[in-house]
């Protein structure tokens, strides 16, 4: 009887001793792609890809979208770290390729790279406005949206040009999809850039039937830019127009998005005057008479002069400082009225989150009008009331 | 024969049980299923009511428990509805936590190979967790309490850290306005509210082992209110963050938000595992004492030893566990299991309190 049991105990002991081999069913991290950007672009298959295709490279397919993988990292063989030429100076592999479902581009990728592509940390979707003319973005992010590894987290953005030409770098040892990344982060820098949208706040967005703006991006020479932003309407969720810098900040005005940056004027002979913003609130209300729908826009902002060109004016003078904040009102009241006539007229769309007011101050009104919200909007009356403050003007009284 | 040890458990850890059973596979799906209901951002009433509701169902249970002390449901139901029926219900019952801990572990399986055993068989998950579960109830109603103590402070410090570093996503206007459209649509989300309170039914079997009976109310109040409060900040936070509409289209809404941000410089850049970690927890509580309801519902009905029995469940558990063929099926199931519990332990406790009081069923009546 003991003896059994000692045969037993030692038999179950080297069972154990199975379970000590740890993971095995893992993956060693050098030998995977790692997926940190996706651009997304109007099929049309590269050079590579046709002389591919010519030698038989070919499968069921509709050419629709064009589909850039930025993987990392990029092995280096010894002599090429030597040598140091700038085509091995980059950190990041673009990999094209054409189709339609993007989930078989991701893994037609296996057919030309060896090391599996994982998609846990995919940064930045960057979608060309040409694409997303003529695709429903449900459709583009359906996969991305649905994928296990992906992380909702993800940062989507629109571009201008080709949006593979986004996640191309000019510095040697720059990622670009970090790069951009990191750059939406500048938001309490420069008041031309949106808040970021992630594909988590995409989804309710799209869902809800609202019109949109996404970053834009504009690239030149290996150098990319936020400049503006893309407009999507709602029922299509297709792009319909571009805002530039200007209407973009105006834009952040209203959706009380300000975290800092500056309001540039010229005062009455020309010279620059400059507002340093240190907060901004903005508040939006919405007033129903009968069928009509109207929403007053009250923003009040607290700053510092920080750039007076004119040498004749100083600001310890109250009466400047009151003029100055005037002008800087002046200027800002433009932007609005600007940003609310590009909305309104040209296309027609409300993206300034002036349906969530509505939704939360007249609940029963919206009921009514949600069906053709855009359309209603673009009637709307809206009214400014902008209030702003200069508290100092730095470490220079003159 | 079955004979009941002096495994007595305290009021706290009564209270720990109902809330560890209650916080199970739900807390994941909850801000979708409620909102898929209700349809406006009004949820959070819903689950306040929702939760008052089962605290007066598990009074009930406790007051009728109370009236015969000592003894489990599974025992005293003969007395009240006869031999036949009696046992009858007492075997609906076992087949109700049997297929509860099935549906829990399946639940667990599921989540665990889409996030994070992508490629580990079914079997192999599912049947470590319930060998393990199984170790733990041999050990009788105290062993249990005593890790679901362990186990509960960590769940609600993780489960609060997650939602809170979630908060930048948050904004209150998605939760506004309040009743913008009335109360009908909160009272559309009740039933899928009730579903995530499941595990009040517990109060069956607990004012037996309790060493104070008398507390199993305020137990009972207590240990619902701590889900309730953890149901209300997820769901604020999630749908604060994703808003009605983006919570209606993920699967997994909670894993979603927590998925949603990256945060660094804090050591750890990603916080879903941690949800998983303590979830996946929360999960082995539920279907360790359901495991346990359902052996010592079996065992006390055919007054026979325990411990043959539990041994004898672990395959229908496990059979139960991957009937469901797709996704679908098991969300179908879940709320199946969800509309039973309504009817056998909502409103039955309720019929069966009125025929003894009426009848005055039930030797010592509690005013002593």
């Amino acid at each position: 009887m003991n003896s059994m049991k000692g045969y037993f105990l030692s038999a179950l002991s080297i069972l154990l001793l199975l379970c000590l081999t740890g993971c095995w069913g893992n993956k060693e991290i050098e030998d995977l792609s790692v997926n940190v950007g996706l651009a997304l672009d109007v099929g049309k298959e590269s050079e590579l890809e046709q002389e591919l295709a010519e030698q038989g490279a070919t499968y069921p397919k509709k050419n629709i979208i064009t589909a850039t993988l930025q993987t990392v990292p990029v092995l280096k063989g010894n002599k090429e770290q030597q040598m140091g030429n700038s085509k091995s100076s980059e950190m990041f592999l673009n990999t094209e390729v054409t189709g339609d479902s993007i989930f078989q581009l991701y893994r037609q990728y296996s057919l030309r790279r060896y090391r599996p592509i994982i998609g846990h940390h995919l940064k930045v979707l960057v979608i060309s406005s040409e694409l997303s003319r003529k695709m429903d973005l449900d459709k583009l992010v359906n996969f991305i949206l649905r994928d296990n590894d992906i992380r909702p987290s993800c940062l989507v953005l629109i571009s201008t040009g080709k949006a593979s030409e986004a996640l191309i770098s000019s510095q040697p040892g720059d990622i670009p999809s970090f790069h951009l990344r990191s750059m939406v982060e500048n938001q309490f820098r420069n008041n031309k850039i949106l808040a970021p949208m992630i594909l988590t706040e995409l989804d309710g967005i799209m869902n809800s039937g609202s019109s949109f703006v996404l970053q834009n991006l504009v690239t030149a020479k290996g150098e990319v830019e936020f400049a503006g932003a893309g407009v999507l309407k709602g029922e299509t969720n297709k792009w319909i127009g571009t805002l530039n810098e200007h209407e973009v900040e105006g834009l952040n005005w209203i959706k009380g998005d300000i975290e800092g940056g500056v309001i540039k004027t010229y005062d009455k002979s020309g010279e620059v005057l400059a507002y340093e913003i240190k907060s901004a609130s903005t508040k939006i209300k919405s007033k129903v008479n009968g069928n009509d729908i109207s929403f007053h826009v009250s923003i009040e902002a607290d700053g510092r002069l920080i750039e007076n060109w004119d040498k004749s004016q100083v600001p310890t003078d109250e009466k400047f400082l009151k003029e100055a904040e005037e002008y800087f009102e002046e200027e800002l009241k433009d932007m609005l009225h600007k940003t609310t006539r590009k909305m309104q007229e040209k296309f027609k769309v409300d993206v300034g989150g002036f349906r969530n007011q509505l939704r939360i101050q007249h609940p029963k009104v919206w009921r009514t009008v949600k069906q053709d919200w855009d359309e209603t909007f673009s009637k709307c009356d809206i009214t400014y009331d902008v209030n702003i403050t200069i508290t100092d003007y730095g470490s220079s009284a003159k | 024969m079955f004979t009941r040890t002096d495994d007595k458990i305290t009021t706290t850890q009564t209270v720990v049980i109902i809330s560890c059973f209650m916080l199970g596979s739900g807390v994941l799906t909850l801000p979708r299923t409620l909102t898929e209901r209700v349809k406006t951002v009004d949820g959070w009433i819903s689950l306040i009511l929702g939760g008052l509701i089962i605290m007066l169902a598990g009074i009930c249970i406790v007051k009728l428990c109370q009236k015969f002390p000592g003894k489990t449901m599974f025992q005293f139901l003969k007395e009240i509805v006869g031999s036949w029926i009696g046992s009858c219900m007492c075997l609906l019952m076992v087949m109700y936590f049997v297929c509860l801990s099935a549906f829990e572990i399946r639940v667990m399986a599921e989540v665990t190979m889409l996030y994070l055993l992508e490629g580990t068989p079914m079997w192999a998950i599912v049947m470590s967790f319930m060998w393990i579960g199984l170790y733990l109830i041999t050990g009788g109603i105290n062993s249990i309490a005593r890790l679901f103590e362990i186990i509960l402070p960590i769940t609600i410090v993780v489960l609060l850290i997650c939602l809170l570093l979630s908060s930048r996503l948050f904004d209150i206007d998605n939760l506004r306005p309040v009743l913008g459209e009335g109360i009908f649509p909160v009272i559309r989300g009740l039933k899928s509210t009730l579903l995530v309170f499941i595990g009040f039914e517990i109060m069956i079997i607990l004012p037996a082992f309790m060493q104070y009976p008398k507390k199993g109310v305020k137990a009972l109040i207590i240990g619902t209110s701590i889900p309730l409060v953890l149901y209300l900040i997820t769901f604020i936070m999630v749908v604060g963050a994703m808003t009605v509409d983006g919570v209606v289209r993920s699967t997994w809404p909670t894993l979603d938000l927590i998925r949603s941000f990256e945060i660094t410089g804090l050591l750890f850049e990603r916080f879903e595992f941690f949800l998983l970690v303590i979830w996946i927890m929360q999960i082995f509580s539920t279907y360790t004492i359901c495991f346990y309801a359902a052996s010592l519902g079996l065992a006390q009905l055919s007054k026979k030893n325990i411990r043959p029995i539990m041994y004898g469940l672990l395959p229908f558990i496990f059979i139960v566990a991957l009937l469901p063929k797709n996704m679908n099926e098991l969300f179908d199931f879940g709320d199946f299991i969800g509309t039973v519990t309504i009817y056998l332990f909502g409103l039955f406790p309720v019929l069966l309190l009125l025929i003894t009081t009426i009848f005055r069923i039930g030797a010592v009546k509690e005013d002593e």
